[in-house]
């Protein structure tokens, strides 16, 4: 039985027939052609598939589909675009706080969902909403430093 | 190939109605941090998805007849957010280790007890809170003590058809405190080697009283009441310096490679969640 779901994507209203185990990362980027989520782990840990589902970082890796009926998704490409990026964008790419950018999406989001909650975070408070978000190359340094300067700007 | 079904229950009637219709040919997803991956590779097929995070009635935390209540839907970002919980220091401590706020986001205390691994890190500060899991099925509902429920490695009580409906903690006075505490490779994200959790009530610097519950040292989490017996009357002191040494028998640890390191270990672990008990209570209490 395929699921008949309606759902906020981006904006904008979507309407999808989907399978019981359909898991979210695979819908945006199969079929939807949403490829900013990246899939890396595929069991939670890494935090690449982060996209916001009301306002909250979770991981599409592990949620289903059909879940979301009814709620609101935020994926990058909802956020900015190359020619206007929003303000965190801006500010990794001004703190150099990209390198293979597999995990900048998923940084960029979760800090989004940080910095709507709470504007002026400490250094241990962006630790700890970035602790699941794991970057390969950067060292973390520029990605902190990335948050605070989009704080700043805010 | 048969399609798995997909529902989305809105109350606690409708989900044990199709409970019962699919027994245990149904999987209940909540927050879904360790089913969906197994339902995504198919390691799990099952006819039936009851998706229970559209249930409002079971997300709620209450206080009810001496008890805290915290529903089956309820996530741990609930559980932090509510004064009630914060009550239990060694909740709140154990909620706070696991995994990433997105999994807390999630993740659910019914859902730990449902996976039933033995290092899950909320049933162990439950257990050592002496909280009962309320079961609800179609025409009934029993109550099982959190140290009764797991029955083996990832296997506990839950019958077909059958649904955490809520967890309720006993309310303690002042003179009770709670800790948890767990050994990882990790800060952040990672699963526990050992892990401890007390209920403490003491009372002019002596153990009146005493729950200790261990997790990832055997095939379930486990109470301890060998060590739990030897410590009720005597000072805080003396307990520390006992517990420092002790590998109670109710570890059962099989694999040689992690025995050594987990037996030399868990008597510090408790150690440290007796003193951060004791210490909350001589601070005042919870
Ligand atoms: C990246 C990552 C890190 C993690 N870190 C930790 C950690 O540090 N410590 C830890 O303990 N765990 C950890 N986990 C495991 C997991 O998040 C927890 O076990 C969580 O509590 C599961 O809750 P859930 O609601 O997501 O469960 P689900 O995946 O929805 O369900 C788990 C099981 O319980 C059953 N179930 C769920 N709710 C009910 C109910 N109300 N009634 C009957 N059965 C039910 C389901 O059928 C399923 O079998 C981690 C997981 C991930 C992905
Ligand atoms: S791909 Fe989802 S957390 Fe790694
Ligand atoms: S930039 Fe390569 S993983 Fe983070």
């Amino acid at each position: 039985m395929a699921v008949d779901i309606k759902f906020i994507l981006n904006d904008k209203p979507v309407e999808l027939q989907v399978e019981a185990q359909e898991i979210l990362v695979d819908t945006l980027r199969e079929r939807l052609g949403l490829t900013g989520t990246k899939k890396a782990c595929g069991t939670g840990d890494c935090g690449a598939c982060t996209v916001l589902v009301d306002g909250e970082a979770v991981r599409s890796c592990i949620l289903l589909t059909a879940s979301v009926d009814g709620k609101k998704v935020l994926t990058i490409e909802g956020l900015g675009t190359v020619e206007n990026p929003h303000p965190i964008q801006q500010a990794f790419v001004d703190a150099g706080a990209v390198q293979c950018g597999y995990c900048t999406p998923g940084m960029v989001l979760t800090a989004k969902a940080l910095l709507d909650k709470c504007p002026n975070p400490t250094t241990e408070q962006i630790k700890e909403a970035l602790a699941g978000n794991l970057c390969r190359c950067t060292g973390y340094t520029k990605i902190i430093k990335a948050v605070k300067a989009a704080a700043k700007k805010n | 190939m048969k399609e798995t079904l997909y529902f989305g229950p809105k109350t606690l009637a409708e989900a044990l109605a199709l409970l019962d219709k699919y027994r245990d040919k149904a999987v209940i997803v909540n927050g879904g941090t360790d089913i969906v991956e197994k339902l995504a590779h198919r390691a799990v097929d099952p006819e039936a998805i009851v998706y229970i995070q559209g249930i409002p009635e079971l997300k709620t935390i209450k206080e009810e007849a001496g008890f805290v209540s915290i529903g089956g839907t309820a996530t741990y970002k609930d559980v932090l957010a509510s004064p009630l919980c914060g009550k239990f220091a060694g909740l709140i401590q154990s909620v706070r280790e696991i995994g990433s706020a997105p999994i807390r986001v999630v993740g659910t205390p019914a859902g730990n007890i449902g996976t039933a691994v033995p290092a899950a890190d909320c049933n162990v500060a439950l257990m050592a809170l002496g909280a009962r899991i309320v079961l609800a099925k179609l025409g009934g509902e029993r109550v099982v003590e959190t140290k009764d429920m797991f029955v083996a490695y990832c296997k506990t009580q839950l019958e077909p058809g059958e649904l955490i409906k809520e967890i309720r903690i006993p309310v303690t006075d002042a003179g009770t405190a709670s800790a948890f505490a767990k050994l990882a490779k990790r800060k952040a994200q990672d699963i526990a080697q050992v892990s401890a959790s007390v209920r403490l009530t003491a009372e002019g610097g002596v153990c009146k009283d005493i729950a200790i519950a261990l997790g990832a040292v055997g095939p379930t989490a486990v109470r301890v009441p060998s060590l739990e017996k030897a410590l009720v009357g005597k000072s805080i002191d003396a307990c520390l310096a006992e517990v420092k040494k002790a590998v109670p028998p109710e570890l059962r640890l099989r694999n040689p490679r992690n025995k050594q390191y987990k037996e030399a270990v868990v008597g510090v672990l408790i150690g440290r969640v007796l003193k951060a008990a004791y210490e909350e209570l001589a601070g005042g209490g919870k």
